[in-house]
């Protein structure tokens, strides 16, 4: 049997396609930025001397990462209004990606904060800082340094992970691609596609975050 | 004089333009100890990993026991034997490295045996055994047990060389055997060595240890500039000094 | 259906439930088990192939790497199915969810093998050669041994994300424990507690996972 193979219809729907695409980026971008926020507090408190803060948040990173991402979207999309909180799709969403994104940025930054040299932070309280100004003036830039590496690569999962947004209709590539493959039947030409689109995407933002890399690299 | 144990002729390596060495000709006959002495960067390392084909080279013969190791002649091309073949040759030849290479997931033991087991196929138990037995030969018959990795450098060394003669190889090659010890380790190893040169063993052995080379060899060949720029007995070389680059070479140690 | 008490409903509908979590566990375990051998072997091949077997299985690794696990899903499921539909037979869900997998976590473990196995440093190698070893035997015996300790804790890691990833073959209606779950919502409601509930199934399995991991490196940590 011979398959004629038509790429031209999923040509026609680069737009949708291509537009899918930008919304996953943006769910990424924007539950990895509010993820660093959460792993930021999480790893200062996992480094802290007090036992109480080192164990939840040592509870938050071990719950959260056995946790399928699936499963924490639903949880927030369909369960959180059982208790009379409802979100929108999006926003469900990225509530459900950011929370999950900050248990890995817990460990991320704290591996971060651990390289730094002990004699660094001796050397600030040498010269009178207060503990807060360490952290801000010593440790947060140094860290953010270390683990731009890591950063880079987890906002490319991310953007992976978005493809779970189609579970809950969020229009994002991964469910355009879905839509247009249930209609047309063109399953072979849109999945390739579609698979091409990631790949591609991924590239360039290693490609784009490499470069910005090397920028703020030390001298 | 019989027919050397090993014969290389017209021996030549190169990457592309860049000559390691080339025109190399050396016979180490059946219980002779010769030491390879040059200046860093003289090729005496790869000559020595060539003689152990872990090198490809482009010119010349070995041959062990009059027959060719390595390369053999197809159509009229020169062409390198299958990985399977050199792997049966190099059965007969031992090597110690710099860097000991010991296996840091096994025991002394499970070292010395490991060729025993599966190249020799001697059974479990009896390869063990006999690994016990060469290790006590280097004075390690106790640390049999222990992880490599908790060993100090010199008996690190010494398990190797244990691991090289189990295998009893027609002849060993120690590409600089002492060069990675601490300097209190040096004599333990080098003493080692000695003992097998003394056994009648045959070996060739690139080295800085000039005092050592002097004491244990039959024969020492002094590489520079990519070729043998001299050869001979240990008073040959050490004494006489033939020319400017040998004197230059030895004012740097001492003898 | 009238809704239930939600303890009621585990109890009642216990054996859904068991239905659901040993199609959890066998998919999930067979892509483990399936992506180890295929992803080791890629990995051996991928590091001391020559030219012709390297590049191709790079750029495979780095693709595959670079598709969302449910888009491979989708894909493989919507390419089976029509294959197999060309041909007349009907497609088995579970098989097209645990090659999906598979494939996803082949890709991940043949970058740690290559990993592991590059950081092997080559004396390692010269050694195995020096006493005469073919290289099967170097790879089994000297560089696998060393490369498994490195790669244990990673692998690890690979196997419970596996395991999470066993939840979006529901989306392709795979009868699994998150299937069973929106099932039983559908007719009793309470979302909350019903996915509570599977959160923490998932978290019992990858624990019981991790700890058997922690159990196989304290056995190869003697070095």
């Amino acid at each position: 049997m011979r398959y004629h193979w038509n790429f031209g219809t999923v040509f026609s729907q680069m737009d949708a396609l291509l537009e899918g695409l930008v919304v996953g980026l943006v769910l990424a971008v924007v539950s990895l930025l509010i993820g660093m926020l959460i792993g930021l507090v999480l790893a200062f408190m996992s480094t802290s001397k007090s036992k109480a803060l080192r164990i939840v948040a040592k509870w938050y990173v071990t719950v959260l990462r056995n946790t399928p991402l699936l499963v924490l979207i639903y949880i927030v999309y369909f369960g959180l209004p059982d208790i009379k909180i409802s979100l929108g799709k999006e926003e469900s969403f990225v509530f459900a990606l950011a929370i999950y994104a900050g248990a890995y940025m817990t460990e991320v930054f704290r591996a971060g904060l651990e390289a730094i040299p002990k004699g660094l932070i001796e050397a600030g309280q040498a010269i009178g800082l207060k503990r807060l100004q360490i952290r801000l003036y010593i440790q947060l830039p140094i860290m953010f340094r270390n683990v731009l590496p890591s950063l880079g690569n987890y906002l490319i999962s991310l953007f992976k992970d978005s493809s779970l947004a189609s579970a809950i209709t969020i229009a994002e590539l991964t469910y355009i691609a879905r839509k247009i493959s249930t209609i047309t039947f063109r399953v072979f030409e849109v999945w390739i596609v579609t698979a091409i689109m990631y790949v591609i995407a991924c590239y360039l933002i290693a490609f784009i975050l490499r470069r910005l890399e090397r920028r703020f690299a030390l001298p | 004089m019989a027919d050397a144990l090993l014969q290389i002729r017209g021996l030549g390596k190169w990457f592309g333009d860049h000559k390691i060495f080339d025109g190399v000709n050396l016979d180490v006959h059946e219980g002779e100890v010769v030491s390879i002495i040059g200046s860093s960067g003289s090729g005496k390392t790869t000559m020595l990993r060539c003689v152990n084909l872990l090198e490809e080279f482009q010119h010349g013969t070995i041959t062990l026991d009059g027959k060719e190791i390595g390369y053999h002649m197809v159509g009229g091309k020169r062409k390198r034997l299958s990985e399977g073949a050199i792997a049966d040759q190099r059965m007969h030849t031992g090597m110690v490295f710099q860097q000991f290479n010991l296996f840091p997931h096994m025991t002394a033991k499970e070292n010395v045996a490991l060729g025993l087991i599966k190249v020799k196929r001697i059974p479990k138990p009896e390869a063990h055994k006999e690994a016990l037995e060469w290790l006590a030969k280097v004075g390690l018959g106790d640390r049999g047990e222990s992880y490599v990795t908790q060993m100090s450098g010199g008996q690190q060394q010494r398990v190797a060389i244990a691991r090289a003669v189990a295998m009893n190889p027609r002849f060993l090659l120690f590409d600089e055997p002492a060069s990675a010890l601490d300097p209190e380790l040096v004599g333990e190893v080098l003493a080692t060595i000695k003992q097998l040169a003394s056994e009648g063993k045959t070996m060739m052995i690139v080295t800085h240890e000039m005092r050592f080379a002097r004491d244990v060899s039959d024969k020492v060949v002094f590489m520079d500039d990519a070729k043998i720029a001299d050869m001979g007995t240990p008073e040959h070389i050490f004494v006489n000094r033939n020319s400017v680059r040998l004197q230059n070479f030895l004012s740097g140690f001492n003898t | 259906m009238t809704p239930i008490p939600f303890y009621d409903s585990l109890f009642q509908y216990r054996n859904a439930y068991l239905i659901g979590l040993v199609n959890t566990v066998v998919s999930s375990f067979s892509a483990i088990i399936i992506g180890a051998i295929l992803g080791v072997a890629i990995g051996i091949a991928v590091t001391y192939g020559n030219k012709y077997v390297k590049i191709p299985l790079r750029l495979l690794i780095d693709i595959i790497r670079g598709i969302p696990g449910l888009v491979i899903i989708f894909s493989i499921y919507y390419f089976l199915d029509a294959i197999m539909m060309m041909h007349g037979m009907r497609l088995s869900l579970m098989a097209a969810g645990i090659i999906a997998l598979s494939i996803t976590n082949a890709a991940q473990i043949a970058e740690l093998t290559r990993g592991a196995l590059q950081a092997i440093p080559n004396g390692q190698i010269e050694a195995g050669r020096a006493i005469g070893l073919r290289f099967w035997q170097i790879i089994l015996y000297i560089l696998m041994p060393q490369a498994l300790v490195q790669m244990l804790p990673p692998w690890v890691n690979s196997a419970t994300e596996t395991v999470k990833g066993s939840t979006l073959l529901s989306l392709i209606g795979v009868s699994q424990l998150l299937l069973v779950t929106q099932q039983m919502i559908a007719t009793n409601n309470q979302a909350l507690k019903y996915y509570i509930f599977i959160g923490v199934v998932f978290f019992v399995l990858n624990t019981f996972i991790e700890m058997v991991g922690k159990a196989f490196e304290k056995r190869l940590k003697t070095v």
